[in-house]
């Protein structure tokens, strides 16, 4: 494993444990929305270390490969094989920009309960805020 | 195979309505006029397309190079791939139907609103994606649009509770969401493919589970709990039900059953060989069972007791599907569909009572026979037909659920799936002595609610219940066929 890959899994790793960390244990709302959206970040840095490959292509530059192309014929281009053993696997990465909009959409959900929360209780305490459920 | 362009459109047309519905807000006829069109045609859909896969921009299967790819098998699926069968058809059928009955009693209960529409079909959409896709990440995504769907339908109701629970409920999402993301990029590391057939394959091929893959396992099935609304989450999902206006709890809870459904084939089919994920399920199961029969019991407010007891539910199709034999698999399914109908007459009545009295709490309700005799005597029958006494669906569904729990050597389970019934019986009943028989309190029925299309609604209902509690095989048997084809 390339050494970027294992800082990426550490990070990631280090994202998602800080993003429950928050979750659980703090009590303000818009902490926990961060630590949830931290959870999402960590999730994506792995996809996108197991998508990386040292040094390789990038996919969608399509020009480095043609499915007929022998390379002595076109310099430019690359065969099939040695194609797909430098290029990088670009799959991770349109998950990762899917997930993006995914977690970009229930970040603003969250954020507009927590105003809608903040409003009706004049705090941002998880607490207090739900110590008052019996009261509504 | 038969690559039909219709199958998509189970997905694409609940989209397209959403937008539209969502575009003309606060324009109330238009929305309308949408809505009830979209129903139409959402419910003809499943009905007319044709059985087979759909291979997103054509992509055939196509070859793997394994020598270069690392991939285990010789050919990979390129693109998403939709898969329609009879169960599909079944489900999509059911969830099309009740979406459409949610709609007409928001049109009818002037709960007509441009994002409201677009969040019930919304959902509708993300659930007929979950159903018949076959690719992990696919599966993923309207999970995911789902909860906002979800989240966005319990914040309509614009109470302080509700949107404390649709809070929670978003926050527990994200973790669960996140889970089930990690767990499928580890299998994307670990396989490199996203494809559940393939998967399947790939896993098969290689042999042993590696412990990469063993915790993505372990990943995937703690959001699968959550998304089902097992214990230890039962809470999230209960609080949710009871915080909805009750004929949304009724969607809520058909979707999350559908979507235990779905995804527990989708994991059993990934990792047939594993069967400690069965185990497992089985466990969660059970917990799930006696705890949501035991809250159900301790409740005083219709809605909350009815959230619990569709907890309890969920938890037994799960024990179906956990004993792990194809007939348990195909018990526990079977109840899923029987089930929800039995939930959404409960629900449906809930709903009218509340319209009616302004309140779903049981001490302050009375009298309700002879106010509202039908809606009564329909509420009894629910209760009769959720509780497993014949000749109603879930009748059939558990008497197979207790065969199938025998014949796989756990026969004790049999005994905690009549316990279910009897504690559901208890909590029900005791629910419809205090809203219809019970003497009569201060509160009194609004005389202006006639309450037709819930009436028109829960006698469709149980006439199904009762059509499918005395021909069972109709909807049995293509569910025993297509587990046994998939070798789960």
């Amino acid at each position: 494993m390339d050494p970027f890959q294992v800082g990426s899994f550490l990070t990631a790793g280090v994202l998602i444990v800080t993003g429950l960390w928050a979750i659980i244990m703090m009590d303000n709302l818009l902490k926990k929305v961060i630590g949830a959206n931290l959870i999402g970040d960590g999730v994506n840095l792995v996809l996108i270390g197991i998508g990386y490959r040292p040094g390789g292509l990038v996919p969608e530059v399509t020009h480095h490969f043609h499915a007929t192309a022998v390379p002595s014929t076109f310099s430019h281009f690359l065969a099939f094989n040695e194609f797909a053993e430098l290029a990088s696997y670009p799959l991770p990465f349109a998950l990762v920009l899917t997930n993006i909009v995914i977690g970009a959409s229930t970040l603003s959900v969250m954020l507009a309960l927590s105003v809608v929360l903040y409003h009706k209780y004049n705090t941002l305490s998880v607490q207090k805020i739900f110590e008052s459920m019996e009261e509504d | 195979m038969f690559n039909s362009t219709l199958i998509p459109l189970m997905v694409v047309f609940p989209l397209i309505a959403a937008i539209l519905a969502n575009f003309l807000h606060q324009k109330d006829r238009s929305v309308k006029t949408i809505a009830i069109i979209s129903s139409i045609v959402a419910i003809i859909i499943p009905l007319i397309t044709l059985y087979g896969v759909h291979l997103f921009s054509g992509h055939i299967r196509t070859e793997s190079f394994p020598e270069i790819s690392k991939l285990l098998i010789p050919d990979v699926y390129m693109g998403i791939v939709y898969a329609y069968g009879p169960l599909q058809k079944i489900l999509l059928a059911l969830l099309t139907l009740m979406t459409v009955f949610v709609v007409f009693l928001s049109i009818n209960r002037k709960l007509i609103s441009g994002v409201y529409v677009a969040m019930i079909f919304i959902s509708l959409a993300s659930v007929s994606a979950i159903i018949l896709t076959d690719d992990f990440f696919n599966f993923f995504v309207f999970i995911e649009v789902l909860t906002v769907a979800q989240a966005a339908l319990v914040i309509a109701v614009k109470e302080t509770k509700a949107h404390k629970a649709a809070f929670k409920y978003m926050i527990f999402s994200s973790v669960s969401g996140g889970s089930i993301l990690l767990g499928i990029a580890l299998l994307l590391g670990v396989y490199g493919l996203l494809n559940m057939t393939d998967l399947s394959n790939a896993i098969t091929a290689g042999g042993a589970l590696k412990p990469v893959a063993l915790t993505a396992i372990a990943l995937i099935t703690v959001g699968w709990l959550y998304e089902s609304g097992l214990f230890p989450f039962h809470i999230v999902k209960s609080n949710m039900y009871e915080n909805a206006m009750p004929e949304t709890a009724a969607l809520l809870q058909l979707q999350s059953k559908f979507i235990l459904v779905a995804m527990s084939i989708a994991l059993l089919r990934i990792f047939s060989g594993y069967a400690l994920l069965k185990s497992v399920m089985l466990g969660f199961a059970i917990f799930t069972v006696v705890i949501g029969s035991v809250m159900a019991l301790q409740q005083t407010d219709l809605r909350k007791l009815l959230s619990f007891v569709a907890v309890g539910q969920a938890g037994l199709v799960a024990m179906g599907i956990g004993l792990g034999t194809s007939f348990s698999i195909s018990a526990g399914i079977f109840h899923a569909i029987n089930d929800v109908l039995s939930m959404a007459i409960l629900f449906f009545v809930a709903g009218f009572i509340l319209e009616s009295y302004k309140t779903t709490k049981l001490d302050q309700l009375g009298e309700g026979l002879q106010k509202a005799p039908l809606i009564g005597t329909i509420m009894f029958l629910a209760t009769l037909a959720i509780s497993g006494v014949p000749p109603f669906n879930s009748y059939q569904s558990e008497f197979r659920l207790i065969q199938s729990a025998v014949e796989a050597g756990y026969a004790e389970l049999s005994v905690l799936v009549i316990l279910l019934s009897v504690a559901t019986f208890i909590a029900v009943i005791k629910a419809f002595y205090m809203i219809f028989m019970k003497p009569s309190t201060n509160t009194e029925a609004d005389p202006k609610v006639k309450g037709t299309m819930y009436k028109t609604i829960i006698v469709i209902l149980i006439a199904m219940c009762l059509f499918i509690g005395l021909f069972p095989n109709m909807v049995y048997d293509p569910i025993y066929n297509i587990i046994v084809s998939l070798g789960v």
